[in-house]
């Protein structure tokens, strides 16, 4: 029977192939679909080619010719088609509406233009804003001004660390009317002023396309004409690098002057400081529907934060990110006062970096030829971070954690450079498909490795660098018979891992040799491992050499016997920041390895505090010694939320970054005694806010829940 | 959202091209170095050569062979011939114009206006500028709408004739089968960077390509033979625009998408409590006091437009009024307008005694003018949708909202019945059920099959027979797979959609949004978990000896709730789990998500060169090494 019918077809196509010019009318080039006949005259209102185009999230849209026959299929439906006229054929002129808007994501415009009163208003009751009906509002405001002016700063996120107050009272402005003055030293002007004007377009970018959906009232302001704000930008010093020493302290100071002005003053020792000031004034501004201007209020705010290395980790091995993708990164964490993108840029998948005095690493290790950062990609997103505050921490990730990229050593004469490259059964020589590690006793592998330091210190010009370190495979390297050789030629029993480690220990030396001799004496980061939990004297790891990143729980003993032998501490205990967990696994079936999924929830109330004092009352208990002579806490320089990208790249990163990402930037900023709970209300706003801001971060609650602070709660 | 095909960052740097070279070995396309290598293919024409099922999803459930040669042509010279009746030859000509964007899709971006294929001095490669491609699609049926009981059937045959044409047949007994039939085309056809390569630099040879990204070459199957329709007839994605608003951009890519998938049915859950979002335009009110806000509204217009652009792409809208539990807010302005409260316990705390999750909010049962303004959403809803089914929601009805509402026990004491007990309101809650679709019936002049989820009406039996029949309802499962309720329904008769929550709620495993930690329904369902849901082993499991349950199984819908969820994350959260899901519900086979795994991270690849913002499964290094990303 199906056999028949393909018999039909081709004979009916066969019939068809005689030349036909009739035929060619129905290639898709020609533009006859656009004009089947219509029944339905309303269509033609809606110049589809230009109106859905706007709409059109990536592609062409086809205007649909409507079907006669679905229309005419009894009387029932043919009433019903009359309605459906009826209302297509809606005057689209109507009235514009007294609707008042609340949040503007982009793109986003007035649906309705009904002569109905929008039925709401929102009163500040105990801090919260509530939505209320009209004609029950005795000091209704917008759902903008609500939250610009009720509570203790509902709009701010991080919350500021120093004291702050701020008004009652919005007061609008228009944003012709935005003055910015600069004053700093000369190194850091340029800086200072690009901020500025990055201040300036996120202010007038808050009015909506097409403007406010209110009728507005000619009278309602009468100054707003003559009202300027004007920002004067003062910075102190003209430090122009971001280094564990740097002041990102500042003060903001808006006043609403006698004469009917706006003067907003932010002061600040560095560049970075007075950058974060002006991420807190864009944070003090709404956009005003009544007047559609933008609105601000008075307030006083001092601030700085608690921990000097405030970071995401971001992976870009697994999967490639596109430099769009890290810049919009870089562009919320700024949002965030982030200050460093830890980068782990290679792993055993890919190298994606271009390393221009040795461009096999990438011609062998990338991907495919797209997925590649140039070195002058690179360069330039250095510097876009600079600007916004953020450094960039490269991290090249070795012994372990490395393979494609170097495997065309032994065909150039070099012999191996990594061994194990590929090697199954997987589970027998690393982590994770696919394996992959140095061979650290070829002589060839540092020069390769010098070229690529020697180009990441020209490249990124780092205060910190990272070797990454974690989870060498001592079989791997055991089973690799060049190495069991150079074992047994040393002396060593080659079957003993202790040998293996051995080796790892001088390479380890080796590497932060290089490291130094080219970039200068600096710290280096090393993430946990089995190096790191034996004591210093073993593992040759100077706690004035080294800043360790904790990857395993908030509870493992390693942190506290880290923090005894004077270690500096970067967390990132999976239990909590690692944003990839809870999801699919990649690997079998069921949910990936560090599932559940981290909440908001449990990315905030991670206290890297907490967490240093915990191993202090262990520990010094017994010594009965005051907790402010070895305050653990002293030691953690901040922390990271790291995403690893076996399951993230340019479709899902926002998404997964952000706002978890957020929660991270207040704990790491404020180091707050309150819970999440009491950071809920405002960590709604920002998230609106970043969305407004084109980052694609999660919803957290139902938009109910920002109209009604407060009501949204479980007990 | 949508991931940007990079400009060749190597090639802009003066490197060379890529190092690698593919090899099918039993069904795997394996990686190895290009050096020396004279057989080795490119990665897409390996995927499109080297497994059984080529990389067609979800898989055809009829007989399907498929070919080991590729063809080069250029997007131009695809020819189309369509035949089929009046009504169905302007839908079919617009499928072939999505079809060629789906095309036009998969090529690198920065191609600016070079003619496909040809180099930037206008030369073409003669052999590719050459080759035709001729599409001939057949449909039989002159029906234009989607039914349960629409054909989806289709049958292909590519082959690359004698005379060096590739000839593409396409029979299909409806416009459907046949959109469908042009999806799995589309997925038959791949861009080939290193033919690309090849042309542009005019050598055979692969150590130059100076211009990497400048021609755009596809690569079609030069031989296939297939069958297929889908097991199931609901195909369907739930999707919520209540507790956050999804523009109406988003609700346009999620059809795309079904569409990729062949999905059917968006079954969609308008309104709730928190807000009122669709204008009915015979009561402005509703959306008027449930809108979040003016720019968080479909209009009417918007609706009628996403009906037919639905259509087009073989998905249904199927519309849902949940009632007679969450709704609210929209409804609130009754008792001004004089006329009673149509909704009670709107926004009554403490909410944990009055519903499910805050805003409360129910239904005035009792209120004779919440029937008429039913009536006018109703009406509107006919009009707009059109619908072949209708979903009346009825889940989750908490009596002691009822119960504490003056007006409704007061009601209850008028009958002669007892206000403080519960099967009281049970009984006005079978009653409204039994009205309400008499209602929808009365304004359709149709008798559309209607759609109820699982609840204490649908449990309980002694309530059941007057008030719900299996000729009538068709019931949709979001209790677990092993809910004995599944059973009893089965055993009624009852018709079922699957969405049982253990597997097939989007929504789950995120932060929680009331409280700390994660949300209710955590862990998160994975693409694997949702794969293996099969609702036919589902219906076996409850099956008695000689009965036959699985016939009752209408299909299923993943859910997404969204609370959680907006334009931000919608595809994310969607995306490639529908397409498991996709697969599921067309084909189900009998065998598990590890063996479809290989085709699905191809198919998300696609998805993502098409707009959509599919979540990745694995690194890309797994699907430039088929195989190896196992445990």
């Amino acid at each position: 029977m199906k056999l028949l019918l393909l018999c039909l077809l081709v004979w009916v196509a066969n019939a068809q192939d005689t030349p036909n010019k009739a035929e060619h009318h129905e290639t898709p080039h020609t533009t006859e679909h656009h004009e089947t006949p219509h029944t339905d005259t309303t269509e033609h209102h809606e110049n589809p080619n230009k109106t859905e185009h706007h709409e059109a999230p990536n592609k062409t849209e086809h205007h649909e010719a409507p079907n006669k026959t679905e229309h005419a299929s009894g009387e029932a439906s043919h009433t019903e088609h009359k309605t459906v006229e009826a209302i297509l054929s809606k005057a689209e002129e109507e009235k514009v509406s007294d609707w008042v808007q609340d949040w503007v994501e982009p793109g986003s415009v007035c649906k309705l233009k009904s002569p109905l009163t929008f039925p709401w208003m929102w009163e500040c009751r105990e801090g919260a804003c509530l939505r209320t009906p009209v004609s029950e509002a005795t000091n209704g405001m917008t759902l903008g001004g609500c939250k610009l002016t009720c509570g203790k700063g509902l709009t701010l996120w991080p919350k500021p660390t120093g004291t702050f107050t701020i008004g009652k009272t919005p007061v609008s402005f228009k944003y012709s009317q935005v003055i910015v003055i600069v004053d700093a030293p000369q190194d850091v002007r340029g800086h200072v002023e690009k901020a500025g004007n990055r201040l300036k377009e996120t202010l007038r970018d808050m009015r909506p396309p097409g403007g406010s959906c209110l009728e507005l009232s000619s009278a309602s302001d009468a100054n707003l004409a003559t009202r300027q704000l004007t920002i004067r930008v003062t910075v102190e010093r003209s430090d122009a690098s971001l280094t564990l020493k740097t002041d990102e302290s500042y003060k903001l100071n808006i006043t609403h002057t006698d004469a009917d002005q706006l003067e907003a003053h932010i002061e600040a020792k560095t560049f970075f400081g007075a950058r974060h000031g002006m991420e807190t004034l864009s944070q003090l501004v709404a956009y005003d529907d009544a007047n559609d201007a933008l609105m601000t209020v008075t307030a006083d705010v001092r601030d700085a934060p608690v921990y000097p290395v405030r970071a995401l980790t971001l992976d870009t091995s697994r999967n490639f990110i596109s430099v769009a993708g890290l810049r919009r990164t870089i562009g919320a964490m700024a949002m965030n006062k982030l200050n460093t993108l830890h980068w782990h840029i290679t792993d055993t998948h890919s190298f994606p970096i271009e390393i221009t005095g040795e461009p096999r690493l990438a011609q062998y290790g990338a991907y495919s030829p797209r997925e590649v950062y140039t070195r002058a990609e690179v360069e330039e997103l250095v510097q876009f971070a600079l600007e916004r505050g953020v450094r960039l921490l490269p991290e090249l990730d070795m012994p372990a954690h490395v393979g494609f990229g170097w495997q065309w050593g032994e065909k150039a004469g070099m012999g191996n450079l990594t061994v194990c490259l590929g090697k199954e059964p997987w589970q027998q020589f690393c982590v994770e498909p696919p394996c992959g590690q140095m061979n650290i006793i070829n002589e060839n592998l540092y020069k390769v490795l010098k070229t690529i330091l020697v180009e990441y210190n020209d490249v990124f010009q780092p205060d910190l660098f990272h070797i990454g370190g974690d989870e060498i495979n001592l079989n791997c390297w055991k089973t690799t018979p060049e190495i069991a050789a150079f074992v047994k030629e040393k002396g060593g029993d080659p079957t003993d891992d202790e040998e293996y480690m051995k080796l790892w220990i001088q390479f380890q030396e080796r590497v932060y040799d290089m490291w130094t001799s080219i970039a200068g004496e600096q710290k280096t980061i090393l993430w946990t491992s089995h190096l790191t939990q034996r004591p210093a004297e073993e593992s040759l790891l100077d706690p004035s050499k080294y800043i360790i990143q904790i990857w395993t729980t908030g509870k493992d003993q390693q942190i506290g016997d880290l923090l005894k032998q004077g270690y500096e501490l970067i967390l990132s205990n999976y239990d909590a920041w690692y944003l990839d967990c809870g999801f699919s696994a990649w690997v079998g079936k069921g949910n990936n390895w560090c599932s559940p999924y981290k909440s908001w929830q449990t990315v905030y109330e991670n206290s890297p505090r907490k967490i240093a004092q915990s191993f202090q009352s262990n520990s010094d208990a017994a010594a009965s010694q005051p907790a402010s002579q070895s305050d653990f806490s002293a030691q953690i320089l901040g922390g990271s939320a790291a995403l690893w990208t076996e399951q993230a790249d340019d479709a899902n990163l926002d998404t997964k970054l952000w706002p978890r990402g957020a929660a991270l930037a207040e704990r790491l900023w404020a180091e707050p005694e309150t819970d999440s709970l009491a950071a809920q209300w405002r960590l709604v706003h920002h998230r609106r806010r970043m969305v407004a801001r084109g980052v694609h971060a999660e919803t957290m609650q139902p938009k109910y829940c920002h109209q009604y602070d407060g009501t949204c709660y479980i007990d | 959202m949508r991931l940007l095909l990079l400009c060749c960052a190597l090639a802009a740097a003066g490197a060379e091209p890529s190092v690698w070279t593919w090899r099918c070995e039993s069904g795997s396309c394996v990686r190895r170095p290009a050096a020396g290598v004279t057989d080795g293919m490119q990665l897409g024409t390996c995927k499109l050569t080297c497994g059984e099922l080529s990389v067609v999803w979800p898989r055809p459930t009829g007989p399907a062979a498929f070919g080991s040669e590729t063809v080069p042509f250029l997007i131009d010279n695809i020819q189309f011939q369509l035949v089929a009746p009046d009504p169905v030859k302007p839908m079919l000509q617009t499928a072939t114009e999505i079809f060629l964007d789906s095309l036009r899709a998969l090529q690198p971006s920065g191609l600016g206006g070079r003619r496909a294929g040809c180099r930037p001095d206008g030369a073409c490669e003669p052999a590719v500028a050459e080759q035709a491609v001729k599409v001939t699609v057949a449909v039989e049926s002159a029906g234009t709408a989607l039914t349960l009981e629409t054909s989806e059937y289709h049958q292909l045959l590519v082959n690359h004739t004698a005379g060096g044409q590739v000839s593409v047949l396409l029979y299909a007994t409806t416009f459907f089968g046949a959109r469908h039939g042009l999806e799995t085309v589309s997925q038959l056809i791949e861009y080939d960077e290193e033919n690309a390569c090849l042309q542009a630099s005019g050598a055979r040879s692969r150590t130059k390509c100076p211009i990497l990204d400048s021609p755009a070459l596809l690569i079609i199957l030069g031989s296939a033979t297939l069958s297929d329709a889908p097991v199931y007839p609901i195909r369907a994605l739930t999707i919520d625009t209540s507790r956050s608003f999804i523009p109406l951009s988003a609700l346009r890519r999620t059809i795309d998408a079904m569409a990729m998938n062949k999905l059917n049915t968006l079954h969609w859950h308008v309104t709730d409590t928190h807000s009122f979002p669709i204008e009915v335009s015979s009561e402005p009110r509703l959306v008027q006091y449930g809108a979040y806000s003016p720019r968080k509204v479909y209009s009417a217009r918007e609706v009628a437009q996403l009906v037919r652009y639905g259509r087009q792409r073989g998905v249904r809208l199927l519309p849902e009024l949940d009632a007679p539990a969450h709704v609210g807010y929209g409804w609130q302005w009754g008792e001004d307008a004089g006329l009673g409260r149509l909704a009670v316990c709107v926004g009554e705390e403490p909410w944990q005694s009055y519903c499910v999750e805050p805003p409360c909010g129910q239904m005035n049962i009792v209120n004779e003018n919440m029937y008429t303004v039913l009536g006018k959403i109703y009406k509107d809803f006919n009009a707009l949708f059109q619908p072949d089914i209708f979903h009346m929601g009825g889940d989750e009805i908490n009596f002691n909202c009822w119960k504490s509402s003056p007006e409704i026990a007061e009601h209850v004491k008028d009958r002669g019945g007892d206000p403080s007990d519960d099967s009281e309101y049970m009984r006005l809650w079978a009653q409204y059920q039994v009205r309400a679709a008499a209602l929808w019936r009365n304004v359709t002049g149709r008798s559309t099959p209607l759609v109820l989820w699982t609840s204490d009406l649908t449990k309980q039996e002694a309530v059941r027979p007057s008030a719900l029949k299996p000729s009538q309802y068709i019931i949709q499962v979001w209790t677990t797979g092993t809910d004995q309720q599944i059973g009893n329904l089965l055993r009624q008769g009852f018709p079922l959609l699957l969405s049982n929550y253990d597997a097939w709620y989007l929504d789950c495993g995120f932060s929680a949004w009331v409280g700390v930690g994660n949300n209710w329904c955590s862990p998160y369902k994975s693409w694997q978990t949702v794969y293996d849901n099969s609702p036919r082993a589902i219906a076996r499991s409850f099956e008695p000896a000689g009965a036959d349950y699985a016939s009752l199984v209408r299909g299923g819908s993943a859910a997404l709730w969204s609370e959680q969820s907006d334009a931000q994350t919608l595809d994310s959260r969607l995306w490639p789990r529908g397409a498991a899901l996709a697969e599921r519900l067309w084909a189900e086979p009998d065998t598990d998500s590890a063996a479809a795994l290989t085709r699905l991270v191809h198919h998300r690849e696609r998805m993502v060169q098409r707009g959509i913002g599919a979540e990745p499964l694995q690194p890309e290094y797994c699907h430039l090494n088929d195989g190896v990303c196992t445990t």
